[in-house]
């Protein structure tokens, strides 16, 4: 016989016991395994859904309300020599006339047959009045492929719908459209750029149709790069190929050749140019001279007033002449009807627009310079920009200015001006002066004109390729495949999350073990005591067992492995089905890396082993006579001394009484931390305290135990470990379960408190097109016709503005880098003492708009 | 002289309290090879402990103890394992023969520790030569459960001798069995005291078996005092 042969005589003898303790590690060892596996799982499945919602898209450029040419895709993709694709993209709202059903904020993507290259399994791009609809739009809509149905969309244009002047009347544009369903199988439907798990509501109409409806013939907003030659392309890479095709056209900007003048304007189809855009091509063009058109509300002199006139702010380059700050130039139409003349006082009234069309009135005084003819050079219709509902109004009283205009005050005279002259302005300030006045978000000036000599357009078009880079203009490039990889590789931590929550069972898998271990080990004591008298040292007889405890711990490890994947099945199962809402996608599909499967194995085998070997130990120091006189003084002899423990004792439960009323008490929100540290705290105290119970319940002063009840005591704590090892694994479970109810996160019961997650409103809602008035104002009120609603008589409305991103909630898996941005009005939060932010930062962000 | 106890004493102190309870004081044994030693005494007198501390399993709490001239008290752990596995074999009042293994396989159980290979034929040919000698030879492939307690007590002699111990220990090695199997075993333990060479200390309470010893002492209040065997 050799020790291998005894090791494996012992294992058989006692397979019971082992069993028992096997099933323990097991347990404990497929729980740890399970959870680990679900970070893979759900990693995989992250991934997965990346490359379903990309397809072979792996950068995209995204610019919101900047429209670049649609050719832009043509002079980019022979540079890479790969598919670059236009889309016009915006949120939309869907309506079944049928069933009066609606979605809101439905993902509307205008596309041709470009498309389809980015996909390898596309249906047909949508025809006239045609839109393909995703699995989720049509079950939500209840609508089957032919049925017909409203699209509403926010009428867009190129021009910003909230800068000053530009007409925001009858904000939408609804098309009737034939649906066409998409199947699941076609990953087009799942197409988001978006990092998250959600599966998205994605409609596909036909791009010309679109571009026709929101009067962006021939623009796009949203560029798509397939897999370019060469693998070295980076979003970097396309940035700087951009930097070399790009037009001035893609950042809205117009160059012109002023009829019967030798003169070259540059103006933007946002009206207002852009600084950052125009101040490097105003440099590289000499003689430039920045124009700034605005609308008066009227001009007066003593009591004559001119309504609605165009002023113009030039520089002295334009006007010849150099004007302070206080002096105007008035054209001779204007000098008639005020009836007045230079030196005069002449006052100006024009509208400032503040946030959410907020409107206010005001006036500046200035001192009549001089008088020009309206044949003066510096006087041209074509200073008026092309403020849309304006420009090509028929008459004054046609205009759509987003501003209140009174047409009561438009005289014949005024009208017949308008007929002739159109926005020919009417007065001329000084640049500084015009910009002090009207500079706004969107931009300083209108116009920016420059001699034609030694200028072509070739020219001009360098100048700005030279001086103006896409990104200003928000055009840059996304490495949206790296990214979704990225996002769902970085995804939230199921594994840590599901070890953590597991944590308890596998504590009481191991308890058990450990018990079950510990029974079987006092049996064999004597065993090893004989060992030793004849002669076998003490690390023999460990290495002995040990070795039992190493093939139990192996075989666990592998078996509780192998288990750990049914576990896992199952936990999918639930987070599939009955867990859903925690995910918030179906399609998590069990996936294991075989390094995850070798560490929860690994990891469960030198757990065991380890606690095995610890119990071993313990065991083994008992003094050997002992053992065979088969006494258990030893272990009494070596009870700790009760001053001590009761010292520990107290502090235990000292400290968890403190740190529960610290946290009840002494902070204005619940800590869970704490919560979690002061009930651990309590359950070990509680357990000390019943082990000290037990331990001294023969020597407690005070309590008489006698008959029964000193027999249920004594025998109860005879075996002091055993007991508290069923002590504590009853415990851990009890604690398990109050634990996790006490920090379920709900509402329910802190909706109203301001501080809470709700910011104590009692309403959200969240809109397609865009809100532009203050729904607190009459105007807004009037607007929205809700001004004689009684019921919202005293509802404030709190208004946010959304700019685009990734949800960053936990409801979304992914690691996000480009969150969603709220603009706020700080002080209404701050009065209200809505939400509780961690931390607050009083930057200012300039230039977002 | 094989084995030397020189003023040994040995107490127990109770734990808190320092009180301390008298086992064995100022006690000098020696025993010479070959010999055949019986200590009597009544329960609770020391005599297991004594035993203890001569097969090195309890240390003293004063005084020398010598085995084959060498200096237990400062042996390690290790080195004592070592000198009972080659120089002491035990026998308790319980057999301890171990379930999970046959007969054959309890007494080759010393044989384990630290044995070359080679060696293990000849620890094979011994232990059948000894199992024959105690008649167990038709036994030799049983497991303890399937043996009497009087062949389990005769196969754990067998396995105290495998290494040919220089001294026998024996607590109440008959306490267990019945008056017919007692007589038997003592018999057998100085049969084989004589034959195996291997001097014998028998702690006991029965007369008969003291009285096969060759000298005979008795235990009380802590020191030993010769007995004159009738």
């Amino acid at each position: 016989m050799n020790n291998t042969q005894l090791i494996f005589r012992n294992l058989w003898f006692f397979r019971k016991s082992y069993l028992a303790v096997f099933t323990g590690a097991v347990i404990s060892v497929a729980v740890l395994t399970g959870a680990l596996i679900i970070g893979d799982s759900v990693r995989y499945s992250l991934q997965k859904l990346a490359v379903t919602r990309l397809g072979k898209i792996r950068f995209s450029m995204e610019t919101g309300d900047r429209y670049f040419r649609d050719s832009l895709a043509y002079d980019l993709a022979s540079k890479i020599n790969g598919p670059v694709v236009p889309v016009l993209q915006t949120e939309g709202i869907p309506v079944n006339p049928d069933n009066d059903l609606s979605i809101n904020r439905v993902q509307v993507y205008g596309i041709d047959q470009r498309f389809r290259v980015l996909w390898n399994n596309s249906p047909a791009a949508p025809g006239e009045d045609e839109a393909l609809i995703n699995q989720n739009v049509a079950e939500k809509l209840g609508l089957g492929t032919g049925d017909e149905f409203l699209l509403k969309l926010p009428r867009q244009g190129m021009a910003p719908s909230d800068a000053p002047f530009v007409s925001e009347k009858s904000n939408s544009v609804s098309i009737r459209l034939k649906a066409r369903v998409l199947d699941k199988k076609e990953w087009v439907g799942r197409f988001s750029l978006k990092s998250n798990q959600v599966s998205p509501y994605n409609i596909y109409v036909s791009l010309p149709q679109m571009a026709a409806v929101l009067s962006l013939k021939g623009r796009s907003n949203l560029l798509l790069v397939g897999s370019p030659q060469g693998n070295s392309f980076t979003a970097g890479k396309l940035d700087t190929l951009l930097q070399q095709v790009w037009k001035p056209a893609d950042a809205g900007l117009v160059i012109s050749r002023i009829a019967n003048k030798n003169i070259f304007e540059i103006t933007s189809q946002r009206i207002f140019l852009d600084d950052r855009l125009i101040r490097g091509v105003a440099t590289a063009l000499h003689g430039g001279s920045f124009l700034l058109t605005y609308l008066a509300n009227s001009l007066s002199v003593k009591n004559k007033t001119t309504p609605y006139s165009f002023i113009t702010a030039a520089d002295s380059i334009y006007l010849k002449q150099n004007l302070k700050d206080n002096e105007i130039i008035i054209n001779s139409w204007l000098a008639e009807d005020l009836d007045t003349r230079p030196g005069d006082s002449l006052t100006m009234k024009y509208f400032l627009m503040g946030p959410m069309r907020r409107l206010k009135e005001d006036s500046t005084s200035f001192v009549i310079r001089s008088v020009i003819s309206l044949s003066d050079p510096v006087s041209d219709p074509s200073l008026m920009p092309a403020f849309p509902g304006m420009s090509d109004a028929g008459s004054c009283r046609d205009w759509e200015t987003g501003t209140v205009v009174d047409l009561k005050r438009i005289r014949d005279k005024d009208e017949r001006y308008w007929n002739d002259h159109r926005g020919t302005p009417k007065a001329f300030i000084s640049l500084e002066k015009g910009r002090k006045l009207w500079a706004n978000p969107f931009g300083a000036s209108t116009a920016l004109r420059f001699p034609a000599e030694g200028n072509d357009i070739h020219g001009i078009e360098s100048a700005f390729r030279q001086q103006v880079r896409p990104e200003e203009n928000g055009l840059k490039f996304q490495s949206v495949y790296d990214e979704g990889m990225s996002a769902a590789a970085h995804s939230t931590d199921f594994g840590s999350l599901f070890l953590s929550l597991s944590f308890f069972i596998i504590i009481s898998g191991f308890l058990l073990m450990a018990m079950l271990f510990t029974l079987h080990l006092s049996s064999r004591m004597k065993e090893a005591a004989l060992m030793s008298a004849i002669g076998f040292h003490k690390r023999h007889i460990i290495s002995i067992l040990l070795a039992e405890a190493g093939i139990i711990s192996m075989m666990a490890g592998i078996i509780g492995a192998i288990l750990g994947i049914f576990y896992n099945q199952f936990l999918l199962f639930g987070l599939t089905t009955i867990w859903k809402n925690a995910v918030g996608t179906p399609f998590l599909e069990w996936h294991v890396e075989i390094t995850t499967l070798i560490m929860g194995g690994l990891s469960g085998i030198v757990l065991t082993l380890a606690i095995l070997l610890l119990m071993i130990s313990r065991s083994l120091k008992r003094p050997l006579s002992v053992i065979l006189r088969g006494s258990r003084m030893a272990d009494r002899e070596k009870k700790p001394g009760k001053k001590s423990v009761l010292l520990v004792l107290w502090l235990f439960s000292i400290a968890t009484f403190l740190l529960l009323v610290y946290s009840l008490f002494g902070r204005n929100d619940p800590d869970p931390t704490l919560f979690l540290v002061s009930g651990a705290l309590m359950m070990a105290a509680g357990i000390g305290w019943v082990s000290y119970f037990f331990l001294h319940s023969g020597s407690w002063a005070g309590f008489s135990f006698h008959g029964f009840r000193a027999l249920l005591v004594k025998n109860v704590g005879y075996n002091l470990t055993r007991m508290l090892g069923v002590v504590t694994l009853v415990s851990l479970g009890t604690f398990t379960l109050v634990i996790t109810g006490a920090n379920r996160r709900t509402f329910y019961g802190s909706e109203n408190d301001r501080r809470s997650g709700t910011g104590g409103f009692l309403f959200w809602a969240e809109t397609t097109i865009p809100v532009e008035y203050d729904l607190n104002s009459q105007i807004g009120k009037e607007h929205f016709s809700i001004q004689d609603e009684e019921a919202l008589k005293r509802v404030h409305f709190f208004q946010m503005l959304r700019f685009e991103g990734n949800d960053a909630s936990c409801l979304n898996l992914n690691q996000i880098t480009r969150p969603a941005l709220l603009g706020v009005d700080t002080r209404y939060l701050d009065s209200a003492a809505a939400f509780t932010f961690v931390t607050l930062e009083s930057r200012q962000y300039k230039g977002l708009c | 002289m094989l084995a030397v106890l020189k003023n040994i004493s040995k107490y127990y102190e109770q734990p808190g309290s320092g009180i301390r309870t008298m086992v064995l004081e100022d006690l000098s044994l020696i025993i010479e090879e070959n010999d055949a030693v019986a200590v009597v005494g009544p329960s609770g007198s020391g005599k297991s402990t004594l035993l203890n501390i001569l097969g090195t399993l309890d240390q003293p709490s004063s005084g020398q103890a010598f085995l084959k001239g060498m200096d237990v008290i400062s042996l390690n752990s290790n080195k004592l394992a070592e000198m009972r596995n080659k120089l002491i074999g035990y026998v308790f009042q319980q057999h301890y023969l171990l379930p999970q293994l046959t007969l054959l396989e309890n007494i080759l159980l010393p044989t384990l520790p630290g044995k070359e290979k080679h060696m293990q034929k000849n620890d094979l040919e011994r232990a059948l030569r000894l199992i024959d000698r105690v008649g167990l030879t038709a036994c030799r492939d049983r497991r303890p459960t399937e043996l009497s307690i009087g062949e389990c007590q005769r196969g754990a002699v067998v396995r105290a001798l495998i290494n040919k111990p220089a001294l026998l220990l024996a607590d109440e090695p008959t306490g267990s069995l019945d008056a017919g199997n007692a007589d038997e075993l003592g018999n057998l333990l100085v049969e084989l005291n004589r034959e195996q060479h291997t001097a014998l200390v028998v702690v006991t309470h029965s007369t008969g078996l003291a009285e096969k010893m060759g000298r005979k002492y008795r235990l009380v209040n802590g020191k030993l005092q010769p007995e004159e065997k009738r």
